[in-house]
């Protein structure tokens, strides 16, 4: 096991190209997620004024 | 009857398949990548003269193919979009960029990591790594011009021209080392000719290449879904959505 993670003395150079390309990746789908998330929640405030009398209309507690 | 794909030229129609698309290929990309890395990390043996650094191709070399045939694609897309001003064109080309300039910065950062055991440095400026990392300040310069313009239909044109005009820089990259005596070297697999490298090896590239292709596709797909949603506010489709309505059911 530890032969693995030595990587025949490479260990520094090779974990690094996969360690920042993974935090690289999850950089990105955090990101996306969370845009995902914003622009649902503006959009849902920028909605026609209609549904949002019928939404307070059914669930007056919240308009969010 | 033929599938009329004008149909997905509407952004009311194409979000509910890009969502759909999306997460399929986010699961195949995770699928890949899980057997990609095993291959590569695990089954592949150690290379008889770069010892194990050589492993770091498996991200390398699927990042720089897709840094660079995003590009293409987004140059397409633009393209597209100038040609037929349709409005999904030029999101596509928006959902692009972002995972392009990520896989460019993949692509240069496990080269420099590379090149130090190889080569003794971290970076040259050989016409290779030059033309790279001017198509990461050239995805830069894409989203750098669409956030500076207010109007979208706007800057929906200046962005196409520029990743047009930009898309030369792809065959400079390609042929790269090729045209110039570089420190990078020439092609291990091309179109022409057989792989020069072990079986096994080659099957861990392959797998990490179908990962790298599955997982760009997923992430431009869920970012077009999130342009959509920004670009079409207020649009009767998108109150109608069932994620619009997730505040009363809760």
């Amino acid at each position: 096991m530890s032969e693995f993670f030595s990587m025949g003395g490479h260990a520094y150079y090779v974990w690094m190209s996969y360690g920042l390309t993974a935090i690289a990746l999850a950089v990105e789908v955090a990101m996306l997620l969370a845009r995902h998330r914003r622009v649902l929640r503006e959009a849902r405030i920028a909605e026609p004024d209609v549904s949002i009398t019928t939404r307070s209309a059914l669930d007056p507690g919240s308009l969010a | 009857m033929a599938l009329n794909l004008f149909r997905y030229a509407s952004p009311a129609s194409f979000y509910p398949a890009a969502q759909r698309m999306a997460r399929w290929f986010a699961v195949a990309a995770a699928v890949f990548a899980v057997a990609g890395l095993w291959v590569g990390l695990i089954k592949a043996p150690t290379d008889a003269t770069q010892g194990d650094s050589y492993r770091i191709i498996f991200i390398h070399v699927p990042a720089a193919w897709m840094s660079m045939f995003i590009y293409l694609v987004m140059a397409l897309w633009s393209a597209l979009a100038l040609g037929y001003n349709t409005r999904l064109s030029s999101m596509m080309a928006q959902a692009l960029a972002p995972t392009g300039a990520l896989m460019t910065f993949v692509a240069l950062v496990t080269g420099a990591f590379w090149g130090r055991p190889t080569w003794g440095t971290y970076w040259a400026w050989d016409a290779r790594m030059t033309s790279e990392l001017i198509l990461l300040f050239l995805y830069f310069g894409v989203i750098a011009l669409r956030n500076a313009i207010d109007d979208p239909r706007r800057a929906d044109r200046a962005c196409a021209v520029l990743t047009i005009v930009g898309a030369v820089n792809i065959p400079i990259i390609y042929f790269s080392v090729k045209w110039w005596n570089t420190l990078h070297q020439g092609a291990t697999i091309s179109m022409t000719a057989a792989p020069k490298m072990a079986s096994i090896m080659l099957t861990g590239l392959v797998l990490m290449s179908l990962a790298a292709w599955a997982y760009s596709i997923a992430a431009a797909l869920a970012r077009v879904t999130s342009v959509i949603i920004e670009r079409e506010r207020g649009a009767l489709w998108l109150s109608q959505l069932p994620e619009m309505r997730r505040s009363v059911a809760a």
